[in-house]
């Protein structure tokens, strides 16, 4: 038997986005156990539903996490509203869709940047975030923020978008599904990226269910799931079909959120197509009582808001399972017999947000 | 397209059970929560299969130890560890423990209702 | 299976050699916002009535207001631009502005007063709580809705109107909102 060594890896760690620490037992350069410890930047925010009411914590779901800051917001109002029975306008339940789209857009974007940033193609990664650029000047206009839309509000949605900034997003969605072109040719066919990618991490598709991966990750390992087939919002009349691929490895997961961008760009022109004309918010009157668990599909994976309301305007308690928390368990496992060196990649690949998962 | 969606209350003496039928019926455990009520807490566990989710509920006393899942389902550790540390359910025999340093918190139990 | 490239990136890199910066070169060239960004909160003090409805509203807790001495008060650092107090502001007199809070290297806040000559005119306009006048009610029930507050209750069967004094922070949006003019602001 080899000689094993451990390896602590992270919080601070030059590849890593995202404070999470390892203990990675090593044999050799294999890793044959890894041990995963968050709590880094843990904030409380659950707890933060005692001391403001239910109208103002939509903001602060907003804020537990920058990327699917918009999923978010729309998750929790989703929730309280189902628990007030609150019916929302379909022009907002539309707005919602194209917001939630855009920002799925932003979240892969960022990701496949920061894949490329772990292999050491920066001029890749660049080019990644330069497209990424476009999506989030276009937050900037609909929304008035880059990274937190503040949108979302339980009844409805804040701000309206008008003909012209629907056209510009059009055109903006057809400039970066040009631009995306060879980026994608580059991520599928490169012949360093394939090198670094292809059989690294491979997640089957029983361990996939068992360990209870969400969202690219899952379907990376051929599960059709995607909540937004659940139907809620504007996705009852929208088109979408989980995108899945068979390898389960890194290569598969950066194919799915490859080919979901492109998916993301038609449910935006579809929606844009289909929004109807009419009011964007309802007046919401009365304080929740009662409880639900709303399941939506954010960029990373299926997130769950838990609310319970108690009739006055303090929730009770307020609980967000995040992708995140849900996709650490098959990262471990998938950590497991690969290369020391190839940790970076898979920690990645499952697109961590640990400020998510801590809240 | 309406999904199944429901809360079932459960007793201690069914949890293990329920739990057990849950994995061979291969649902997928999506969430667990813990929350505070009037001499304890509530422990939801949350599966899903394929497009529908159902939510075991248990009630459990202040001082009653609940057993851990993390035998049937081993990806429950992160969120069975979660709801000890912030709100002091006794959960036994979580694989691995992080025996409250989960969260590296200067507080005990920081979201146990106080009196 | 997917072919496999050598240097697919090639091209598209020796393009961006000879292609302008994607970037702008900020600070020294301005940057162009757009109409919606959210900056600043400005207020119009003037319209301001100080009925803390934007400091109860406020999710960081940014905002103060003194109903006695006629302040408004803003942190401009706990401030995150969530824009809730616009929404909520019953005499629409907070903005949201572009241009962003300059770094500083203290924690700074903004008091702004209210204009003392304004506020007895006000006074003499009518301000205070409102009163309202039975002969001409209709109990439509619009007053209750629109109520910022949702100070008044009124039942339309048994006649009922109800101002709630404590949640009253006397906007005047009642007043406005009736249509038979059935209420009167009172000191």
């Amino acid at each position: 038997m080899a000689k094993r060594s451990i390896v602590p890896f992270g919080p601070q760690h030059p590849v890593l986005p995202e404070p999470v620490h390892l203990d990675l037992v090593l044999e050799d350069e294999t890793v044959v156990q890894a041990v995963p410890s968050i709590g880094y930047i843990h904030r409380g925010l659950e707890k933060l539903v005692d001391m403001r009411d239910f109208k103002q914590y939509c903001y602060i779901a907003e804020r537990i996490c920058g990327i699917c800051s918009c999923g978010h917001g729309l998750g929790y109002c989703m929730a309280v509203e189902e628990v007030m029975g609150i019916e929302v306008p379909r022009r907002a339940e539309y707005l919602r869709a194209i917001w939630v789209e855009m920002s799925r857009i932003h979240s892969h974007l960022l990701w496949l940047g920061l894949l490329a940033d772990a292999m050491g193609f920066e001029s890749l990664f660049m080019e990644s975030w330069r497209i990424r650029e476009k999506v989030l000047d276009m937050f900037d206009e609909t929304a008035g923020g880059r990274i937190i839309h503040s949108v979302n509000q339980v009844g409805g949605v804040q701000k309206d978008m008008d003909g012209a900034m629907l056209q510009h997003l059009l055109e903006t969605v057809r400039d970066m599904e040009r631009d995306m072109k060879p980026v994608v040719d580059t991520f599928l066919q490169d012949y360093s990226v394939q090198n670094r990618l292809k059989g690294a991490g491979v997640l089957k598709k029983e361990e996939a269910v068992a360990l209870g991966a969400v969202g690219p990750m899952l379907r990376a390992s051929g599960v059709e799931y995607d909540a937004r087939l659940l139907g809620y919002g504007a996705y009852k009349d929208l088109t979408v079909t989980p995108i899945t691929s068979g390898d389960g490895d890194c290569y598969g997961r950066c194919e799915v959120r490859l080919r979901e961008l492109f998916q993301s760009f038609d449910l935006i022109r579809e929606a844009i197509g289909k929004i109807p004309a009419g009011d964007i918010s309802v007046p919401v009157k009365g304080n929740p009582n009662g409880e639900y668990f709303m399941r939506i599909e954010q960029p990373r994976g299926e997130a769950i808001y838990y609310v319970k309301g108690n009739g006055t305007k303090y929730l009770d308690r307020f609980r967000l399972r995040t992708p995140t928390t849900s996709n650490i368990p098959p990262m471990v496992e998938t950590l497991k017999g690969c290369q020391f060196a190839d940790v970076p990649i898979l920690i990645l690949t499952i697109d961590p947000c640990v400020s998510c998962a801590e809240r | 397209m309406e999904y199944k969606n429901e809360i079932r209350k459960i007793t201690a003496a069914e949890f293990f059970p329920a739990i057990v039928h849950m994995k061979t019926e291969n649902w997928r455990l999506v969430q667990i929560c813990a929350s505070c009520i009037e001499g304890g807490y509530e422990l939801s566990y949350s599966f899903c299969l394929r497009y529908d989710m159902v939510t075991l509920r248990l009630e459990v006393e202040e001082d009653e130890e609940v057993a851990s899942i993390t035998q049937i389902y081993p990806c429950a550790f992160l969120q069975e560890n979660e709801a000890q540390e912030l709100f002091g359910v006794k959960i036994r025999t979580i694989k691995p423990d992080y025996k409250e340093k989960l969260y590296r918190l200067d507080v005990e139990t920081p979201f146990k209702k106080k009196e | 299976m997917k072919k496999t490239r050598m240097f697919a990136f090639a091209g598209r890199v020796l393009k961006n050699l000879f292609r302008k910066p994607a970037t702008t070169q900020y600070p020294f060239q301005p940057v162009d916002y757009p109409d919606r960004v959210r900056g600043h909160i400005r207020i119009e003090i003037e319209n301001c009535i100080t009925c803390g409805m934007c400091m109860r509203s406020c999710p960081s807790q940014a905002i103060q207001v003194d109903r006695k001495a006629g302040t408004w008060t803003i942190e401009r650092f706990d401030c995150v631009q969530c824009g809730s107090c616009v929404i909520v502001c019953p005499k629409k007199c907070l903005f949201m502005e572009k241009g962003y809070t300059e770094p500083d290297i203290i924690k700074k806040s903004e008091t702004f007063t209210k204009p003392q000559e304004e506020k007895k005119e006000a006074a003499a306009a009518g301000s205070g709580k409102p009163a309202l006048d039975e002969k001409k009610c209709v109990y439509c029930t619009l007053c209750a809705k629109k109520c910022p507050q949702e100070a008044i209750h009124v039942e339309r069967k048994e006649k009922v109107w109800k101002l709630d004094e404590e949640k009253c922070v006397e906007c005047g949006i009642c007043a406005e909102a009736c249509p038979k003019k059935a209420i009167e602001l009172k000191g």
